[in-house]
Order: structure tokens, then C-alpha cells, then sequence
């Protein structure tokens, strides 16, 4: 099978999952015991005017009218070039090569989804990169150095830390982060995303720091595992009898075999966080895809969720595939099976 | 090892002496002497929700309301007493039968568009609002203006009642009289926005929101802040006294507590977390500046009236004269007002007490269980209403701790009670349908102030429906509707509040609703904040606070005024301007 082929058939499948995962969860979403007309006005508000806001927004058709519509308009063909102002039948869409993606409107916030999305997006992808990064520096660095160190008191001490990280769950370690860093030590700002290419990276410490302790310190058990099986291996023996320095051994020899399943751990985590991360969104203010998921959910604003649930399932699913194109980049047995 | 842990401990213990020498500071500076209100300064403030929207058309969330009061003026306002005055309209006139109201506005008045206010602009903007293309969820507060129903239908292209009569004159004629029309009116809903609202709803308009108000729109980075700033051409030239108004949002109450404490906000408006509030309650210095106001705000359970065994008014009864209210106030002294009845602080008519309130009577209680036909015997435990009723709950600690509490004293006429905990949006669409929630917790916040906001939408029976009910009891007594009906257009303010005193008497003592508590408004502000009070009725108000620089200023050579204003920012810029 060519390798074209391949990618082909994965791509397809791919599609296939978010298709049904959105799907999915655009049905549960209706079928919620909740009125999501009366979240847009309020709790107070007159079942009559309620009953208007419920047509208007559409809500009064069946659910399977409701789902045709969104299908017809998910993925259409439109002008290439439009000013969604003038257009109203493409006021919703965001457009590529030709293809419109209409998600909808928002209820609470009256406005595209697409358009909501894209303000999220930027956000959620500098902070799964960033968290990815220090989480990749802590837990190689610390892995590698734990298993170098095997069974002395250094490696004890790293596991041990480790283990801390991975048992404190991001609500509580971005917390103490918050009240250490931001508030005793006023190093950095408490919350919020900051202006300008500085304030936002200042702003981008604490959450990126919550995370990537988090999966870094998981990071460091997985790297000191795969470690400490290579360096036992009889082809790293031979590098070391043939006089390769100790540094060469455990760096080329030892870790670049080691990144393998770590590279697939890494990709998937990726992927999640490019959903959005909620809880550390949530406690730095950080406006991203994870906040916004949330606060839909509550106010049961069904197009942003499902907006959401697409952007996540896409990301997931895709890193799915660069995982596996990677796998087959790394290790060269994969590539010629 | 020994070193490892050596230099471990040593690190932790410098650590710990490091953060030990902050604890408890109080507010970073103190009020100066000065009394006069000077101009400047932006007023920062953060909430944990987030803005829907800014367009008075279609608001009704708390975040937005007071953020449209400020960019937005109406023909009628509260004063500081809560007292209905005029605005934009200098004065009105009231016909003899309370049909038709004439505001004359007052001249040279601006938006924030430049262009002068006219009565056009007025008519306008009603249209917009109460248009059938706009999603306005209040147009049930507006249908006794004449012409409405025409409009709304499509077979007027205007509204009849609202007429100009005059670049400076526009009246309202109202199908029926209205003792609440100027309430409603002093609401965000219809006030005048500029030539750019157009002549309905666009969801577009808030991006540039543009009225009459005392702030403009400046920036809404979303999901991040809004930033309004000060209108100069606002047509009274003294105010509003501060620059600019900015609110965070998705700020977490735990967030809020710590940005007051570094002064990168100036207050805390109602969102504490518990342990936050005992500590600034406690704290010697920033006690001082602790604000608690009384909110119309009541809460109460609803029994519903179709369901056994509340369709016995003896059993609602003994609900209501069972819960232990004194004992309730030691449980919330300090945080909550218990009540044992509807109408809550702020509205015409409210008394912190009134002779045919519920009260705490365990006896009368187990007696009218008896009556009911489910006696209770305390020693053994025996008897009372053989199933267990579920209460729907709301979410999170407080409502539970309230439910429990609830449910111990019901136990004690022989109800048992199963609580529920329901999320937000789940308990609204179930306890609005029939015959299906027969307990449950309910509140209710003005809508507007007037005492028929209490009644008509939680009690009459036209506030019954098929689904998303409000009168949560479905509650149906005809000599009350007929009540309400006649007090709503009663002009006799005097004769208009023995009305609804005899009405507070009648569902007092019918009990579709148990009455439990009016909440307390926590207000926290920086010392510099001057010239706010707490309003009866809407609270935020901004238009006549001031900052008080020299004390502001003291606070802020201490901190940074900047966002980034922490050692490393300080660092960061300091090194930044070096290489400039």
C-alpha cells in the first residue's frame, strides 16, 4: 500500500470520528432535560417572550429538522470572497479554497461561532504549545537524569517529586502556583491574558507552568522507564566498550530509541490540550477554547458547544495521525513495514 | 541524601520565613483628607461571569445591566433614594385618568455620536426594542402602551401610542392605566440609542454601543474585559467624575480577593468566597471599607399546588410554620435576612415585618398535619405524610447546608424530605412543568421596582404555562388575580399599597410559597473609591464616584499601576527600557 494510500484511508477515518462525535453530541445537547431559550432570557422572563426567543432561534422545530439544517450548513460551497455583513446567508461562515464551515450562532452571544472560535483558538494553541514545551524540558530532562542516576538518592528524590506532581491535580498546583509565584512573591501577574508580545508571555507563565509540572512530572516516570531498559541494552554496551563518550551514549544512542513511545504520549497529550484546557483556564482567567466550553455548557448555548466539541475532537484525532506519521519517521522498521 | 535533604529543608524554611512576614496586610493606603470629588481615574473591577452583551434591546443578565445604565440614559431614572425622576425628559406630565404620560426633554442633550437627542430618537428606539424582528425578552413589562399588540403583529409599521409631538415632546398613551408604566420605563430596555441601532435589533450595535449615557463604549476585548470611558458632551458637565470603567471577566472569586489585595482592582462587588469574606469581615483595617446593603431580592420553596400533599393548603401551611426561621437567622446572622414573607427590601410597601407573616410555630404545625390527616407522634417517631417527598435543591454548598436544614425541621412534623441537587438550568425547565416537581427551591429578583413585579409573574394564575412556568406552585385563586388585576391600575400609591398588603396576606396564609430569606449585598471597595452608596433599587451605580488620587497614588508607589506591575514585570520593562 502506498504510503498516499495510507494517509488517505486515516484522513478519511478521521473525518469520520469527528463527523459522529459532533453528531453525537449535538443530539445529547437537545435531548437535555433544559431550555436553552430560557438561559438566553433570563430566569426571569415571561414564558410568552420565552416562547418567541425558542422560535426565533429555532428551537420550537424537531430535533431532526434541526440537525438537517445544521448538516446542510456545516460544510457548503459559497463565494470565495464575501463580507458576511452584506451576505446574511454566509453571516456565519468562515471560508476556505472555496468551502464555507457554518457553525451556527451563538445564543448568548449572538454572534458566529466560527468567529467566537477563532478568537479562542490562538489562545488555547500558544498555551498546549507552551505547556508541551516545559512539560517535554521537565520531563526528559529530569528522566534521562533519574535514570543515569539509578538507585541512588538523587533518583529517589526525582521520583518522589514526580510522583508529587502527578498526584496534585492542576486545581490545586495552580493554585499554590497562583498564591506563590503571583501573589506572595508578585513575580508574575495573577490571571488574565495580557497585551503585547511581553504581556502576553508574562501571562502565559502560570498557566503553561500548572500544566506542564503536571504532565512533565508524568513525563519524567515514562522517560526514566524507557531510560533504564536502553541503557541495559547490549547495542548501548557495545557504543560504550567501543569508547563512545557516556554523554553520545545516553543522548543518541539511549534517548533517541527511548522517544518512540514517548513521542506517542506526547502527541496524544497534545492533542487533548489543544481542546482546551478547562480547570487551568478557568483559574488564570486565560481565554481560551476550555473556558468557553464551560460557560456554554452552563448556559446550555448549544452551537458554541458543539463548536467546541469539534475543534477538540479535531485536534485529538489529528494528533492521533501526526503521531503515527512520526512513529514512522523515527524508527525505520515502522517505515518499511 | 543528608546533603540533598539538607539543602531540601533549608530552601523550604527560607521559603516559609519569606511569606510569613505578609501575612494579614490591610488596604495599601488610606483616604486622604480631601472631600471635594475631583475628576480622573479609571474604576477597575472584575467578575467571575462573563458579558453577553451591551445592547439594551435585549439584555436582562446582571453583568450587563449596570454596564448599560452607565452607556445609556433613559427619559426616567432613580435618584438616590430610589425615587422615580427625570433624565433626558426634564418633566412629565400625567393625564387625569393615567393614560397618557407627555415627557418634555431637556434641550441640547448629545450622544455619543454627537448628534442632539430628539424626540424621533425616543420613538425610534422604543420601535427598535418592541420590534417583532428583535429577541427583546421583556416585552411583557411594555404591552399596556396603545398600538402594541398592532405593532408586534406586523399590521402597524409604528406604534400608535408613542407619538412625537415636538422636536423636544413625546408621549405615551397607554391602553389601560398603569401604575407601574414609569418603573418599567426607568428600565435599560427602551432607552435611546443612536442613529447607528437602527430601526431593530443588530447584533453589530453593541461592538460601537452608542446612546446618551454619562460613559461611551471603548474597547470589549472578548471574553477578556470591557473598558467604557467617560462621555465628555454628556449633557450634565460635572459628571460622571471618573475617566474611564473596566471590567474583567472570568475573574474567580479567589482571583478577586487576591488582585484587591495587590490593588489592581478597586473593588469586589458581591463575589466572595466564603473563607474571603470572614477574613475581610475580621481584618481591623479592611473592615472599614465593607459595604452591606440590603437587596429586593426573596427566596423562598415552592409547594406545588397540583401535587400531593401540598394540594392541601393545611399540609402548606405546616410547611411554612414548621421551618425554624430564629433559628435560621443565628445560621446566617450577619449574611442573610430571614423573612416570613414576599415583598423584600426596596419596594413600596416592604415592612421587616407584618402581623400575618410565617412564623416558626411547631405546635400549629403538627396540628394542621393532624387536620391534614397525618398526625405525628415525636416519641416514636410515627405517623405523618407516609412518603418521602423529594426537594429539588439548587447547586453547591450553601443551597445544600439550606436544604438540610429545611429538611431537619420538616422531619419534625413527620414530612420526610429528600433532597435533590439540581444544576441551574435543569431545575428551571423541571419545576416550570406541570405536575411534575412538588417541592423545590425558588427566588425571585425585581424585575423592575414595583410590588406587582412579586406577585403577577410568580402567583397570578396567567403566570401558569404549559411549559417554563413561573408560578412554580401553579398556584390559581381568582379573588387574587382580581386583586392584582385592579392594584396594577390603581393611581392611589396609598390605596395601591393596601392592596398588595391584602394581597401579601393572602399568600401568606395560602402558602403555595414558604417564605425563607431576603439576601445581603457585600460591597468591598479600595479606600480611594469615594462617593458610593449603595441604591435600593439598582445597584453599581458610578455616575457620582470619584477616585481619590493623593490616596490612590500612595497605594500605587507601592504596587505598580500596570498589570505586569510585579518584580519581573518591573524587571522585564526596566530592562526593556534600558535597551531603548
Amino acid at each position: 500500500m502506498s504510503v498516499l494510500r495510507l494517509l488517505g484511508k486515516r484522513v478519511a477515518w478521521a473525518a469520520l470520528v469527528v463527523f459522529f462525535v459532533t453528531t453525537t453530541t449535538f443530539v445529547i445537547n437537545r435531548a437535555l432535560p433544559t431550555d436553552a431559550a430560557r438561559m438566553v432570557a433570563g430566569p426571569q422572563a415571561r414564558p410568552a417572550d420565552v416562547a418567541r426567543i425558542r422560535s426565533q432561534l429555532g428551537l420550537d422545530r424537531s430535533v431532526a429538522e434541526q440537525y438537517a439544517l445544521f448538516l446542510k450548513r456545516i460544510v457548503h460551497r459559497g463565494p470565495r470572497v464575501f463580507e458576511p455583513g452584506l451576505t446574511p446567508e454566509h453571516a456565519n461562515c468562515a471560508s476556505a479554497l472555496g468551502l464555507h464551515l457554518d457553525l451556527g450562532r451563538s445564543y448568548q452571544q449572538r454572534r458566529p461561532v466560527v468567529k467566537i472560535l477563532a478568537e479562542r483558538m490562538p489562545y488555547t494553541f500558544v498555551l498546549a504549545l507552551a505547556s508541551v514545551l516545559i512539560s517535554v524540558v521537565i520531563g526528559v530532562g529530569t528522566g534521562v537524569f533519574a535514570a543515569v542516576k539509578r538507585n541512588t538518592a538523587w533518583d529517589s528524590a526525582t521520583v518522589a517529586t514526580a510522583l508529587v506532581g502527578i498526584s496534585a491535580p492542576t486545581f490545586l498546583l495552580g493554585v499554590v502556583l497562583q498564591w506563590l509565584l503571583a501573589y506572595r512573591l508578585q513575580l508574575l501577574p495573577l490571571n488574565g491574558a495580557g497585551e503585547g508580545l511581553f504581556g502576553g508571555l508574562v501571562h502565559l507563565v502560570l498557566p503553561a507552568l500548572t500544566l506542564g509540572i503536571f504532565y512533565g512530572a508524568y513525563y519524567t516516570r515514562l522517560v526514566r522507564g524507557e531510560m533504564i531498559e536502553l541503557l541495559d541494552a547490549d547495542y548501548v554496551r557495545t557504543a560504550r566498550a567501543k569508547g563512545v563518550s557516556p554523554a553520545r551514549v545516553v543522548v543518541v544512542h539511549a534517548l533517541r530509541n527511548a522517544l518512540v513511545p514517548i513521542v506517542t504520549v506526547i502527541g496524544l497529550d497534545l492533542g487533548a490540550l489543544l481542546g482546551g484546557a478547562i480547570i487551568t483556564e478557568q483559574l488564570f482567567s486565560w481565554p481560551g477554547l476550555g473556558l468557553l466550553a464551560v460557560r456554554a455548557m452552563h448556559d446550555r448555548d448549544g452551537p458554541v458547544i458543539v463548536g467546541t466539541v469539534l475543534v477538540a475532537a479535531t485536534a485529538v484525532v489529528l494528533a492521533n495521525l501526526v503521531v503515527d506519521l512520526l512513529y514512522a519517521a523515527l524508527d525505520p522498521r515502522i517505515r518499511s513495514r | 541524601m543528608k546533603l540533598l535533604s539538607g539543602l531540601l529543608g533549608g530552601a523550604a524554611i527560607a521559603l516559609l520565613a519569606s511569606l510569613g512576614c505578609q501575612q494579614g496586610k490591610g488596604p495599601k493606603s488610606k483616604p486622604s483628607a480631601g472631600t471635594t470629588p475631583t475628576r480622573g481615574g479609571t474604576l477597575r473591577m472584575a467578575t467571575f461571569t462573563n458579558l453577553r452583551t451591551i445592547d439594551p434591546a435585549v439584555a436582562a443578565d446582571t453583568e450587563s445591566t449596570p454596564l448599560i445604565n452607565m452607556l445609556f440614559a433613559g427619559l426616567v431614572d432613580y435618584d438616590e433614594e430610589g425615587k422615580i425622576v427625570g433624565d433626558l425628559a426634564e418633566r412629565w406630565e400625567q393625564s387625569e385618568d393615567g393614560l397618557t404620560y407627555r415627557f418634555y426633554l431637556r434641550h441640547g442633550v448629545h450622544m455619543h455620536d454627537g448628534s442632539e437627542l430628539s424626540a424621533d430618537d425616543v420613538k425610534r428606539s422604543v420601535e427598535r426594542t418592541l420590534s417583532p424582528d428583535t429577541p427583546c425578552p421583556m416585552v411583557a413589562f411594555y404591552e399596556r402602551i396603545d398600538g402594541l399588540a398592532e405593532y408586534r403583529a406586523r399590521k402597524a409599521t409604528g406604534i400608535s401610542g408613542v407619538t412625537v409631538e415636538g422636536p423636544y415632546v413625546v408621549t405615551f398613551r397607554l391602553s389601560r392605566p398603569d401604575a407601574t408604566f414609569l418603573a418599567v420605563l426607568a428600565l435599560q430596555y427602551l432607552r435611546p440609542v443612536c442613529k447607528s441601532g437602527g430601526r431593530a435589533y443588530n447584533d453589530t450595535f453593541q461592538n460601537n454601543a452608542c446612546g446618551a449615557g454619562p460613559f461611551r463604549f471603548d474597547t470589549w476585548q472578548q471574553g477578556s474585559l470591557i473598558r467604557l470611558r467617560r462621555f465628555d458632551g454628556y449633557y450634565d458637565p460635572e459628571r460622571p467624575y471618573l475617566d474611564a470603567l473596566e471590567v474583567r471577566f472570568d475573574t474567580s472569586r479567589l482571583t478577586q480577593r487576591f488582585m484587591l489585595e495587590r490593588a489592581e482592582i478597586d473593588a469586589i462587588l458581591n463575589e466572595f468566597e466564603r473563607p474571603g469574606a470572614i477574613w475581610f469581615r475580621t481584618h481591623p483595617e479592611w473592615s472599614k471599607y465593607l459595604r452591606q446593603s440590603p437587596v429586593p431580592e426573596v427566596y423562598f420553596d415552592f409547594m406545588n399546588t397540583e401535587l400531593r400533599p401540598f394540594d392541601d393548603k393545611r399540609v402548606r401551611q405546616a410547611v411554612a410554620a414548621a421551618l425554624n426561621r430564629p433559628n435560621l437567622q443565628k445560621y446566617y446572622e450577619g449574611w442573610t435576612v430571614v423573612t416570613g414573607h414576599l415583598l423584600p427590601p426596596g419596594i413600596a410597601g416592604h415592612e421587616p415585618h407584618v402581623p400575618y407573616e410565617q412564623t416558626y410555630d411547631l405546635a400549629r404545625a403538627r396540628r394542621l398535619m393532624a387536620e391534614a390527616g397525618y398526625p405525628y407522634d415525636e416519641k416514636t417517631g410515627k405517623g405523618g405524610y407516609p412518603e418521602t417527598i423529594t426537594y429539588y435543591s439548587g447547586e453547591g454548598e450553601g443551597a445544600l447546608r439550606y436544604a438540610q436544614l429545611m429538611q431537619h425541621d420538616l422531619a419534625q412534623i413527620g414530612l420526610r424530605i429528600e433532597i435533590k441537587e439540581t444544576s441551574f438550568p435543569q431545575h428551571l425547565a423541571l419545576t416550570g412543568r406541570p405536575k411534575t416537581v412538588a417541592f423545590g427551591y425558588y427566588g425571585w429578583q425585581l424585575d423592575f421596582a414595583d410590588p406587582s413585579d412579586f406577585f403577577e409573574p410568580i402567583l397570578s394564575s396567567s403566570a401558569i404555562a404549559e411549559e417554563d412556568s413561573q408560578n412554580k406552585s401553579f398556584y390559581r385563586n381568582p379573588a387574587l388575580d382580581a386583586l392584582l388585576d385592579k392594584a396594577h391600575g390603581e393611581l392611589n400609591p396609598a390605596r395601591r399599597i393596601e392592596m398588595y398588603r391584602e394581597a401579601e396576606r393572602i399568600v401568606c396564609d395560602d402558602a403555595p410559597y414558604s417564605y425563607t430569606y431576603n439576601p445581603l449585598r457585600l460591597e468591598l471597595l479600595q479606600p480611594w473609591v469615594r462617593g458610593y452608596k449603595p441604591h435600593p433599587v439598582v445597584h453599581r451605580r458610578w455616575k457620582t464616584v470619584w477616585i481619590d488620587k493623593p490616596s490612590r497614588d500612595a497605594a500605587f508607589a507601592l504596587f505598580g499601576p500596570t498589570r505586569e506591575g510585579s518584580a519581573l514585570g518591573a524587571l522585564f520593562h526596566n530592562l526593556r527600557a534600558m535597551h531603548r
